[in-house]
């Protein structure tokens, strides 16, 4: 039998459990333990090994943080102030009402235009001629 | 992050409430001149500031001058149809044509000065800054020509009337 050969799950399930309990009860006098006890590194590192690592790691701890974290992050930060957060909503609500203010001016000077030109129609003639010319 | 939602909420939040404050404000400061119900002559009323014997002089005006109005355009259609007829039947100036024009410029000259008659006489039933700023405005929009960029027309025919001077809701 090969040494990668599948067994049925429940019977591999518990080799595995059986195997982490091996390793974490280890004999104190195995010779494995013993060999890599007496192992030295004899070889010196490369010159700022350790910084480069370091570099690494943080590197990669960077990476993990989408721009969206870091936006919320300073959102967060600059909203817990109360005066950002004053300001914030200061601002909406001034946007609000501008916007709505001129939306509103929009219909009001259609509307204007249109009593205007009713106006016109009902006093003038030609005006009335004009709009409603006879089909050919 | 909690507390930055519900800030970023309540922001949004209140800009939705203040554009619909805004929005009522601006309807409330035009005093009603958006509202479809309004008919001309209640815009009138509104844009020339009268009071309400004004007003009523100017309604009793208005119905009066309106039957006259109306059997002005039919005169108006009448030679305008008589005279396409008469365009369309030949090539040249006729004698017939050339009558149906005179006819049409003594009935346009007609209906101006009983327009320009009836203008006056609203005019005079307004305050008299109001008055002479209606008598402006009709005059602009109904005799004299305006010229607008690259072309040119008259606003007697013009759908779009511009508003009258010196006042803006």
């Amino acid at each position: 039998m090969s040494r990668f050969q599948m067994h049925p799950i429940s019977t591999a399930g518990r080799r595995t459990a059986e195997n982490m309990k091996d390793q974490r009860e280890y004999p104190a006098n195995d010779p494995l333990r013993q060999v890599l006890h007496e192992w030295r590194v004899e070889t010196a590192p490369p010159p700022r090994f350790a910084e480069g690592v370091w570099r690494r790691i943080e590197r990669e701890q960077r990476a993990e943080i989408s721009p969206w974290t870091v936006l919320g992050r300073s959102l967060s930060g600059w909203l817990a102030r109360p005066v950002f957060a004053s300001a914030y909503v200061a601002l909406l609500l001034a946007a609000g009402l501008a916007f709505g203010f001129f939306q509103a001016e929009d219909k009001v000077e259609h509307a204007s235009a249109a009593h205007r030109s009713q106006y016109l129609q009902s006093v003038n003639p030609y005006f009335v001629a004009a709009q409603h010319p006879a089909a050919p | 992050m909690k507390r930055l939602r519900l800030i970023l909420l309540l922001g949004l939040l209140g800009a939705a409430v203040a554009y619909g404050i805004g929005y009522v404000w601006r309807l409330h400061l035009a005093d009603g001149v958006s509202s479809s119900a309004l008919d001309e002559l209640g815009w009138l009323k509104q844009e020339f500031r009268l009071s309400e014997p004004e007003f009523a002089r100017i309604q009793s005006l208005h119905a009066t001058y309106l039957p006259h109005c109306r059997a002005m355009c039919a005169q108006v259609e009448a030679v305008n149809e008589r005279l396409r007829g008469l365009l369309n039947a030949t090539n040249q100036v006729t004698p017939e044509i050339a009558k149906a024009l005179s006819e049409a410029a003594e009935i346009r000259a007609s209906c101006q000065g009983m327009m320009f008659d009836h203008f006056y006489e609203v005019s005079r039933a307004m305050p008299p800054e109001q008055g002479r700023r209606y008598l402006a405005w009709v005059q602009q929009q109904t005799l004299l020509p305006t010229y607008h960029g690259t072309g040119h027309s008259t606003n007697s025919g013009s759908a779009q009337a511009d508003a009258p001077a010196g006042h803006r809701h």
